[in-house]
């Protein structure tokens, strides 16, 4: 093709497809403490290069709208957790965790590890999660609102809940989900999609909870409460 | 005789006094500059039960914090807040739940207008979060503020405001109707001269369901409610002395399930 349609195919590029003239926005490229939540805007990519270490001072999270990539490498992982927590611990949460809110969310993680938070929350995003570990958090990760997070050959360990999905469809393959107090909690209209895992040695491997209509029990009574508090 | 007739024309001045106090028109108004810093409580007890053919079941929680504000260079109306000393109990979450809530609300910050009943989060990453199973602290707070009418008013003038509030559930979108109708009740002078005008007002607040929600929880609860509120203004020192809301949702029937809830939010100003 001639050299001169170049320009317009580079703008007709730039219109139908708004990020791809995009650099990223904000690079984390060595080690971080953070003390303030982080948000990732709407039609904002931030990444973190291999080998990053983000440590929270504070009760913070990480809150993506945009697109947050975090691709480590085996002998390179990145590291979520928190200032001075021992690796491995099981202490109470010292960080709020990650939330992805959103259809237009998106997250791509590899190699990436998981301490210490209260719950790494999925909205109605799909974002993967390829060889991540999830380590003493109280929520490995909480998936709600339709979201289908593909989660391929992670380790979730020591966290009291690994997996929950709450009206969402988890799609799980080759994990390892075990040494959980709950390793997946299925929560009312929730499935997982799963191929090949290893959900084994949890005090409760498994849990679904039954259907709502005319159940009474303390998880339907939650939900409703739940609910309620989102509405009025 | 003579003394009946002291007290009677005592009487009749003290009621003229009133009389007249009370057609002098007022300007309903909040200025925090005088102080650098003010202190509020917040309560709030939520209520419901939840029946089927057989059973018949309750839930409840309450929670407690202070609400330290400094006010806004140029905004005498408006303060900036930080939550402190929080508490809350409620049956249906764990300890480690429990905890993030309270650690979430000693960290919140947020921006109040009592002038104008609004509230918006310091944090600009904050507001559109969606909280599951968590209090809101800034919803709370929003719930109890009076809107105030601009111009001066006279006892027994009204005023309204209508909002919409957009609300994400995890089982679809829907929009928050309120409106609210406000009377200045009544004036009266304390103890120690101070004016202090009484406020009160009614609402209604319906859900209407946006998007298709295919659990089809949202069809199990219902969708509205009215409740009643009142503040105190003191006039003379132009603050905010209390304000309650007393909020209800008739024991409805959804299907096979009967759900009633209420709330009540108290907001108080430490002396």
């Amino acid at each position: 093709m001639n050299c001169k349609y170049y320009p317009v195919l580079f703008m007709v590029a730039v219109w139908v497809f708004p990020g791809f003239a995009k650099s990223p926005d904000v690079i984390f490229s060595r080690d971080t403490v953070v003390s303030n939540n982080i948000e990732v805007p709407e039609n904002a990519t931030y990444t973190i290069k291999p080998g990053v270490t983000v440590q929270f001072s504070d009760y913070c999270k990480i809150v993506v709208h945009g697109l947050l990539i975090a691709e480590g490498a085996g002998n390179r992982p990145i590291t979520f957790t928190c200032l001075g927590r021992p690796r491995g611990s099981i202490e109470a949460p010292c960080w709020y965790g990650l939330m992805i809110m959103g259809k237009n969310s998106h997250g791509l993680f590899r190699h990436c590890r998981w301490e210490g938070a209260y719950r790494n929350l999925i909205w109605e995003s799909n974002p993967v999660f390829d060889s991540c570990e999830f380590v003493g958090n109280h929520c490995g990760l909480y998936c709600t609102k339709k979201a289908m997070p593909h989660v391929k050959g992670c380790k979730f360990y020591r966290n009291v809940y690994g997996i929950v999905a709450d009206f969402a469809n988890p799609l799980l393959l080759d994990n390892v989900i075990s040494d959980n107090t709950i390793g997946v909690y299925l929560q009312i209209g929730s499935q997982f999609v799963s191929g090949k895992n290893i959900i084994a040695h949890n005090r409760t491997d498994v849990r679904a909870e039954p259907g709502l209509k005319g159940d009474t029990g303390t998880s339907a009574m939650r939900n409703l409460w739940e609910l309620m508090n989102e509405l009025y | 005789m003579r003394a009946y007739v002291k007290n009677a024309a005592l009487m009749v001045a003290l009621l003229a006094g009133a009389f007249c106090g009370n057609q002098e028109p007022i300007r309903l108004t909040v200025d925090f500059s005088s102080h650098s810093e003010w202190r509020y409580t917040l309560s709030v007890d939520m209520r419901g039960d939840i029946a089927t053919a057989d059973a018949l079941r309750w839930f409840s929680s309450n929670a407690r914090c202070c609400l330290l504000g400094r006010p806004v260079a140029g905004e005498p109306a408006t303060l900036h807040v930080s939550a402190c000393s929080v508490s809350i109990a409620a049956p249906l979450l764990s300890d480690a739940e429990k905890t993030n809530l309270v650690r979430q609300c000693n960290e919140a910050k947020f921006t109040v207008d009592v002038g104008r009943g609004t509230i918006t989060s310091d944090d600009p990453d904050d507001m559109p979060l969606v909280k599951i199973g968590e209090w809101d602290l800034y919803k709370d707070v929003a719930k109890v503020l009076p809107a105030l009418p601009r111009g001066r008013v006279r006892k027994g003038y009204s005023w309204e405001r209508e909002k919409l509030m957009p609300l994400e559930t995890k089982h679809g979108s829907a929009v928050g109707h309120l409106f609210q109708s406000f009377t200045l009740d009544s004036i009266f002078s304390d103890e120690r001269a101070k004016r202090t005008a009484m406020v009160s007002w009614r609402f209604t607040y319906g859900v209407e369901v946006k998007s298709a929600d295919t659990s089809g929880r949202l069809s199990d609860v219902p969708t509205k409610g009215s409740g009643l509120g009142s503040a105190l203004l003191n006039i003379s020192d132009k603050m905010l002395e209390k304000a309650s809301i007393h909020f209800n949702v008739p024991s409805t029937r959804q299907g096979k399930i009967t759900i009633s809830w209420k709330e009540d939010i108290e907001l108080t100003r430490q002396k």
